[in-house]
């Protein structure tokens, strides 16, 4: 299963010098964990709910007061749509992050890869496979062919 | 599998009367994203990440300005220890819900259970039982084998 076929595709970002607030705001309408700050062409970082409550609400910052450049977290770390949904949960889990942002292969932004969104995928992927096997044995009568 | 064995044990809880700031001090030293209101002999609540964007800071609220009372989750849904794993995904998913505190037959809570780690133990079960039915196809790819062998030496079998 491939990075391209579980993502949340859109180009959804907010700007590093926009507020907290109105990046929170963004983030609940698209029902996400997380947002990229910066453009389709570059990523200059990405905020999530971690680091909200980490950096804003424990540092008791004001939303509206504080822009995003401030508490997002920079370096990020992205997938390719190519890439397999074992090498993005071997991702997260090594670096303890529920959000990867896609980038195709001229290295744009395209989506947005949840672990939620992977776990349900991969989960679907092999009861399914495992339907298809016990339909296969409990219809097919191996020993009279 | 019964949820004990999937829950964690390690229930964090929080009074309702500190403030939303304190609150997320205490998430964040322990890496985790949602906290129990009250005891564990009697949950007031659940306070989670989502609840400080929604409530706190797309409001504008000054995070030290604002007890946990006024932005838990009340009316908390709990889960017995008996409970299996495929119950607790149905109620979450039924409740649109990501967490469950566990409680015991004194409906003490004595765990929590988070969808994720509800998820990763029943693709591991998953993949156990598709391994045993892979097992099986080639088991009986094996006797048909022996079988045929058999009839071709016109040895009964």
């Amino acid at each position: 299963m491939l990075v391209v076929d579980i993502m949340l595709p859109g180009v959804h970002t907010v700007s590093p010098n926009d507020s907290v607030k109105d990046a929170v705001i963004k983030m609940i309408e698209l029902k996400r964990g997380a947002i990229v700050v910066g453009k389709e062409n570059k990523i200059e970082g990405i905020i999530s709910e971690r680091d909200l409550l980490k950096k804003v609400v424990a540092n008791n910052l004001s939303s509206e007061t504080t822009p995003v450049k401030k508490v997002m977290t920079k370096n990020v770390l992205t997938i390719s749509s190519n890439s397999t949904s074992e090498k993005a949960l071997k991702i997260m889990e090594e670096n303890n992050i529920r959000h990867l942002p896609v980038i195709d292969n001229k290295g744009s932004y395209i989506g947005i890869l949840s672990i939620r969104d992977l776990m349900n995928a991969v989960s679907k992927s092999i009861e399914d496979e495992n339907n298809k096997l016990a339909e296969y044995i409990v219809e097919y009568n191996f020993f009279d062919k | 599998m019964s949820i004990k064995y999937i829950m964690n044990k390690n229930v964090h809880m929080i009074s309702s009367d500190i403030s939303s700031r304190d609150a997320a001090r205490i998430m964040s030293e322990k890496n985790i994203g949602v906290i129990l209101v009250g005891n564990p002999e009697h949950i007031e609540g659940i306070f989670s990440e989502r609840d400080l964007m929604s409530k706190v800071i797309s409001k504008s609220i000054i995070p030290s300005d604002i007890r946990v009372k006024d932005v838990m989750t009340t009316n908390v849904s709990t889960i017995s220890e008996n409970e299996d794993s495929e119950y607790a995904l149905a109620l979450m998913v039924k409740r649109g819900i990501r967490h469950l505190p566990v409680v015991n037959d004194k409906n003490i809570c004595i765990g929590m259970l988070s969808s994720r780690d509800l998820m990763k133990e029943m693709v591991e079960i998953l993949e156990n039982e598709n391994n045993s039915l892979l097992e099986y196809l080639m088991a009986v790819e094996k006797v048909k084998d022996i079988i045929y062998k058999h009839k071709n030496r016109k040895i009964p079998v």
